[in-house]
């Protein structure tokens, strides 16, 4: 489910290249102070985005150091030193993966669900002190979620809905933006984004859960020809395109103050590239850690 | 309900063509995207409402359509179906998306519109692959409807426009020159052994 969201590398210029690495090593920084150095292991591309939103509604420019990482020891990096934004999209970050395993644990009982459970209670307990409402949220969301797979729903938009709703909620951080349209837009983006996620996730794994009989939406479509198939993949990549044109359409009335060309390379390049390659070869690789 | 044929502004008579391209010309005039935040908004809807009905009218029956049955100016018992989904336009133009969920759950017709109407709501949800399989649905059993088929097209054209859009901003299908560039990159190492 996670790593989709990067940017096109090709056409990003190194200082942006440079910035984009500062910020995802900033918000390993922050949740290694704030949480713990076993929580930076979930850290994935996905919340750079988040954060590079958010603290583009600032006109603030970033504080940068160069600092050496454990992780990489032997060369110092660009880290973008914590703000408002970096710190949120830690926070949001640490959350999702919580739920991930939650989730895990709810689906199969599986045992990688119950460690990422415990190891992550004692950061769940702050995150929900800090954040009660959109943990509840969540909870609600993913109960649903489990509920309309149980069923086996067959519509995807319906099925969507609650992993969309969820990451509704994740990129509501009305703190930031100043404007009551600057919150409508950030809402507007996340559910897409959970729409786009989920719908190229389902796709991804199509083969996989016929095998082994896991849920997905996709597999009451049709699939018996060539014909059909390719009728599928038309009618994914129909969606897929759709929910980017919001996505992209609701960034456009989002005030950003710095970043754009970096933000725009993932909204409209890097997002169409994983697009791309999901509907061409139908698995990828994920992006590794810098 | 008024003469239909005064509602689009053509003579009585009037071929089909015709009669279509004056539909389409009084829809974009009164769409309620274009009053949006504009006092003449419920007027537009109003507007609308009559357009619609009146072309569809025309469609429908186009030879029996003559003035003199709708003189009267007053509803003439176009049914309780129709009557419910105009109400349902009504709530969707507003954003009322519950109200209209519900009066569409209640409506018994199943017919053309009201596949149209149950697309438009799952469009004003987010839930775009709903929307077009319906609209889908209203356009094969009203082929000449060209509202519906307009809806179709607008909705295609929104998830192609993203291409399009990436495209302007210089999105390239760089398969070809990836791999150009990589292979200048192995000769250019290959060069760096040498010496």
């Amino acid at each position: 489910m996670l790593g989709y969201i990067v940017p096109d590398k090709p056409e990003l210029k190194i200082r942006e290249y440079e910035l984009y690495s500062g910020y995802y090593c900033g918000i390993c920084k922050s949740i290694g102070r704030r949480y713990g150095q076993g929580e930076r292991l979930v850290l994935n591309y996905d919340s750079v985005l988040l954060a590079l939103i958010l603290s583009s509604l600032s006109e603030k420019n970033e504080e940068v150091s160069l600092q050496r990482c454990p992780v990489h020891p032997l060369k110092k990096r660009l880290i973008v030193s914590e703000d408002p934004g970096i710190e949120y999209a830690a926070d949001m970050m640490l959350l999702l993966a919580y739920y991930k395993f939650w989730d895990d644990r709810m689906d199969e009982g599986s045992l990688k669900g119950f460690i990422g459970v415990n190891a992550l209670s004692g950061s769940h307990k702050k995150l929900m002190k800090k954040y009660p409402e959109k943990c509840i949220m969540i909870e609600e969301r993913l109960n649903a979620l489990h509920k309309l797979e149980k069923t086996g729903v067959s519509s995807l938009d319906q099925a969507a809905e609650p992993f969309a709703g969820i990451m509704e909620i994740i990129f509501a951080e009305e703190d930031l933006c100043a404007t009551e349209r600057n919150a409508k837009a950030l809402r507007k983006i996340g559910y897409h984004i959970g729409k786009w996620i989920y719908l190229i996730d389902a796709y991804d794994d199509l083969e996989e859960n016929e095998k082994t009989g896991g849920y997905n939406p996709l597999l009451f479509w049709n699939r018996d020809t060539e014909d059909q198939k390719k009728e599928n993949k038309a009618r994914v990549e129909y969606n897929l395109l759709f929910y980017l044109s919001e996505l992209a359409s609701a960034w456009e009335t989002l005030d950003c103050k710095k970043n754009r060309s970096m933000i725009e390379n993932i909204i409209y390049f890097g997002l169409l590239r994983k697009t791309e390659q999901v509907l061409q070869k139908g698995t990828t690789e994920n992006a590794k850690s810098i | 309900m008024q003469n239909p044929y005064e509602v689009l502004g053509i003579k009585e008579g009037a071929s089909k063509e015709e009669i279509k391209a004056a539909y389409r010309e009084q829809v974009k005039k009164y769409h309620p995207d274009r009053h949006q935040d504009n006092p003449l908004y419920e007027l537009a809807e109003e507007k609308l409402q009559e357009i619609n009905e009146a072309y569809e009218a025309l469609m429908k029956d186009p030879g029996n359509a003559s003035g003199r049955n709708y003189r009267t100016g007053t509803n003439s018992g176009s049914g309780k179906g129709t009557q419910d989904l105009r109400q349902v336009r009504m709530y969707i133009d507003r954003g009322n998306l519950a109200a209209a969920e519900a009066e569409l759950n209640r409506t018994s017709v199943r017919n053309a519109e009201w596949f149209y109407l149950s697309g438009m709501l799952s469009m004003r949800k987010g839930w775009y692959d709903d929307a077009i399989n319906q609209v889908q649905t209203a356009c094969s059993m009203d082929p000449t409807n060209y509202e519906y088929r307009n809806a179709m097209n607008s909705m295609m054209q929104t998830s192609s426009g993203y291409r399009t859009m990436a495209g302007n901003r210089g999105y390239n299908n760089m398969n070809d020159e990836l791999c150009r560039m990589l292979q200048c990159y192995c000769c250019a190492d290959a060069l760096c052994d040498c010496f």
